[in-house]
């Protein structure tokens, strides 16, 4: 099962795959936001993946940018001007805070593309937002067609969808396999296969991940440990959640937009206009970030409400959340969200930055953990 | 160098009455418990005076706090609550007045029944206005109009924010964005949408808008004829009072000041030696700092920060005039705003320009490396960059600052 999980994580870790599909001539998008309907992209014949700079030693990003951004978006810049991404074709984002817009324009003049495109997405859901949002993905789908000279139909549309909603249920079937009392697999090993997922085609992916869905069920249990639920910024340093269960815990579910945000649900395959599916299932069907809620509701009580719907199905003995103070969403929402979440379970805060002061981190996640027993 | 006596228009002086006036409104509409809106940013302010509301600016409230030098006090207790350095400074103050009103300026800003957040200068807002409506037990409005990109609008001017053209699917969903909101102040306000008063309302904005327009445009003539401390009142006005009486009344005032000033070619100094942009949020702690250069025989004629508090408006078309608002540099992509403000710079006959980091906030911060850059690639000119929190000064010692700003004007020499 450890060749499994390194092979899933050299996919992403060494981008494997990508340089397959540029050997056989495919065309890679970058994409930057969870938000961002990969179906679209993928119906064009596409091969979208999802970026996340890899290196720690950012320098020649604050050329451009301040440096109390946060580290994802500062990173991910750092690799696109050094070179990291120079197998891309084009790049996606999607308007989803500030930070997001004004490094589409940075991206735009700096890193360069043969296709760059922005995604305008409408924050506060209701039927005017939705029918905006339509316009916008139809927009989208015009303009990959008339750059990359293909028709994109509604059939090609249907099977994306079927792809993706495959991919999302054999990732909340992996998740299952952290619920076990004790579980079967560490939080750790399943975000590597996550961060695959990112990096390659949709349905290699899901071809792959059944196959270690069927033998991590003959799989022993893990030794049971203090069960964690973790919740907070985009994580794709396997380090982060090696390090917390490294000091005695297993990570049972996390609700990242690198984990379960970025599956937690499906997209109609039967709709009569698909491109309206797609808009529905990502505006109001996927589990906010605090980017949007309901017109007149709160972000960060639709968040709540995901989070406890789980604790209470999952009922582990602990929070850990993660921060990012150079995040917008995560600085503005994480006083409310300890506050409600102490309510309910033992929570820790943890302000994460890279190079990971891994010393000092550990200090705090091992008195928390004791705490727990 | 020589420090020059400055010549203000004195647009400060005409404020204290305007303000007068909008807090006598908003006191007699408290006593008749009209109903109270909390808004953040460039909201389509007209609509309080159709309907009759109180409306409170928590970031105005900050800069005066600022202004006045409360504004540590309440963000050293934003910071005891547990947030974090690198959120915007109006967040940090509004808050902090909010969780201990005893070290907050006084008058406080009276409790609100609910909150107006849009999305055409920050997310921020939005976040903000989550927050303090959780505060309060308030309602929300959020008024979700979209980002602009360059397929959307073609070009803009910083100014008159007149555009080339405006995608039909964005106007026309700005439009609905606007409607909806129009119906939730009606369930406010348990009041229909009075046609005549909207027309009245949106036809003394107009005029507004007019005098706003030519001001910013007189304050690029040569010399440049006023001090960015007489613009320092600019965004209040622009943003948030909009449609009133008193605003427009302001800007009429200042407009025949500056009109006859520029008739005389009378500069805010003697003497200009240098014509520098500035850009970001004013440092609201020491706008002495604009006099400390301005002295030095350096005037600011041009500001795309105060810009964007004006617009030019059609009441015949209200809501599409309200819509247009969306095209700011603070909500386009950066080629846009590149555009609109080279060919401003080209007016304006820089030297230089400084730029204000503000701390925290990632809209003005983020768009100060590619101004820079920009300004120097097609024309030539230089930038300083200074980290300016607009409500700390702790961050930035307005010191340290003036010794940056005499070696860049040494610079320029």
């Amino acid at each position: 099962m450890r060749t499994d999980i390194e092979e899933f994580y050299d996919i992403f870790l060494n981008s494997k795959k990508i340089e397959e599909y540029i050997r056989n001539n495919k065309k890679i998008i970058g994409t930057f936001c969870s938000y961002i309907p990969e179906e679209i992209i993928h119906a064009a014949g596409l091969v979208p993946v999802r970026l996340f700079g890899k290196t720690t030693n950012v320098t020649q990003a604050f050329s451009y940018i301040p440096n109390w951004l946060c580290y994802y978006s500062k990173r991910t810049f750092e690799e696109g001007l050094t070179g990291g991404y120079d197998f891309l074709d084009g790049f996606v984002f999607l308007t989803s805070d500030d930070t997001n817009e004004l490094m589409y324009s940075i991206w735009k003049k700096n890193v360069k593309a043969e296709y760059s495109y922005l995604l305008q997405f409408p924050f506060a859901v209701n039927e005017i937002s939705k029918r905006f949002f339509v316009k916008i993905l139809n927009k989208f789908k015009k303009s990959l067609e008339d750059h990359y000279s293909v028709d994109i139909t509604d059939e090609d549309l249907r099977n994306s969808i079927e792809i993706y909603n495959r991919y999302r249920s054999l990732l909340k079937e992996l998740y299952k396999y952290r619920f076990y009392i004790p579980p079967k697999v560490s939080g750790s090993d399943v975000l590597k296969v996550n961060l695959a997922s990112y990096s390659m085609l949709k349905e290699e992916f899901s071809d792959k991940i059944e196959r270690y869905i069927d033998k991590l069920s003959n799989e022993n249990e893990l030794p049971g440990k203090p069960r964690l639920y973790v919740t907070g910024v985009p994580i794709y340093d396997p380090e982060v959640f090696e390090m917390i269960e490294g000091c005695g815990s297993t990570i049972i579910f996390d609700d990242l937009c690198t984990g379960s945000r970025n599956f937690d649900f499906t997209i109609d395959e039967t709709a009569k206009d698909p491109v309206k599916a797609i808009a529905e299932g990502y505006l109001a069907s996927k589990p906010t970030c605090g980017t949007c809620s309901r017109q007149g509701g709160f972000a960060i009580d639709e968040r709540l409400s995901y989070i406890n719907e789980r604790l209470k199905t999952l009922n582990p003995d602990g929070i850990i959340i993660l921060g990012d103070k150079g995040c917008e969403l995560c600085a503005f929402s994480q006083i409310e969200l300890r506050k409600e979440l102490t309510k309910v379970k033992p929570v820790l805060y943890l302000e994460i930055d890279f190079p990971l002061a891994v010393e000092q981190h550990k200090t705090r996640i091992e008195a928390f953990i004791e705490s727990l027993s | 160098m020589q420090r020059q006596k400055l010549n203000l228009l004195g647009f400060g002086k005409l404020f204290g009455p305007t303000y007068k006036s909008h807090l006598g409104r908003q006191n007699e509409l408290l006593a008749n418990k009209r109903p109270c809106g909390w808004y953040y940013g460039y909201h389509p302010a007209e609509l309080n005076y159709v309907f009759d509301i109180v409306n409170i600016f928590p970031e105005q409230y900050s800069a005066y706090c600022a202004s006045r030098g409360d504004s540590p006090m309440m963000i050293d207790d934003y910071y005891s609550m547990g947030y974090g350095p690198f959120l915007c400074d109006y967040f940090k103050c509004s808050v902090g007045a909010i969780d201990k009103p005893e070290l907050a300026t006084k008058p406080l800003m009276p409790k609100p029944d609910f909150t107006v957040d849009h999305h055409s200068i920050c997310f921020g807002h939005r976040d903000m206005a989550e927050v303090h409506a959780r505060m309060y037990d308030a309602r929300r409005y959020s008024l979700a109009f979209p980002y602009i990109r360059k397929e959307d609008i073609g070009s803009f001017d910083d100014i008159t924010k007149m555009t080339e053209w405006m995608d039909k699917d964005v106007l026309e969903y700005t439009v609905q964005v606007l409607k909806d909101f129009v119906t939730f102040l009606e369930g406010v306000t348990g009041e229909e949408l009075d046609d005549d008063k909207f027309k009245s309302v949106m036809k003394i904005s107009e005029e507004t808008s007019k005098y706003f327009t030519e001001i910013f445009k007189l304050f690029m003539s040569k010399p440049t004829p006023g001090s960015q401390v007489d613009l320092a009142n600019y965004p209040f006005v622009g943003f948030f009072v909009h449609g009133s009486k008193y605003g427009l009344d302001y800007v009429k005032n200042c407009y025949e000041l500056i009109k006859e000033r520029v008739r005389r070619k009378e500069g805010v100094v003697p003497e200009e030696k240098f014509r520098l942009m500035t850009h970001g949020i004013m440092p609201w702690h020491t706008l002495s700092l604009y006099n400390y250069i301005e002295e030095l025989g350096a005037t600011f004629p041009l500001n795309p920060y105060a810009h964007c508090s004006a617009v030019l408006h059609d009441s015949n078309k209200p809501f599409e005039s309200l819509a247009r608002r969306i095209s700011t540099f603070c909500n386009v992509e950066h080629d846009l705003m590149l555009d609109a403000l080279i060919k401003k710079a080209k007016d304006a006959d820089l030297d230089g320009a400084i730029l204000f980091e503000n701390t925290g906030c990632r809209i003005v911060s983020g768009v100060m490396r590619p101004i820079k850059k920009a300004l120097y690639e097609e024309l030539g000119i230089p930038s300083l960059i200074v980290e300016a929190p607009q409500c700390d000064s702790r961050a930035m010692p307005p010191e340290r600052m003036m010794t940056q700003f005499d070696a860049f004007i040494e610079s320029l020499r």
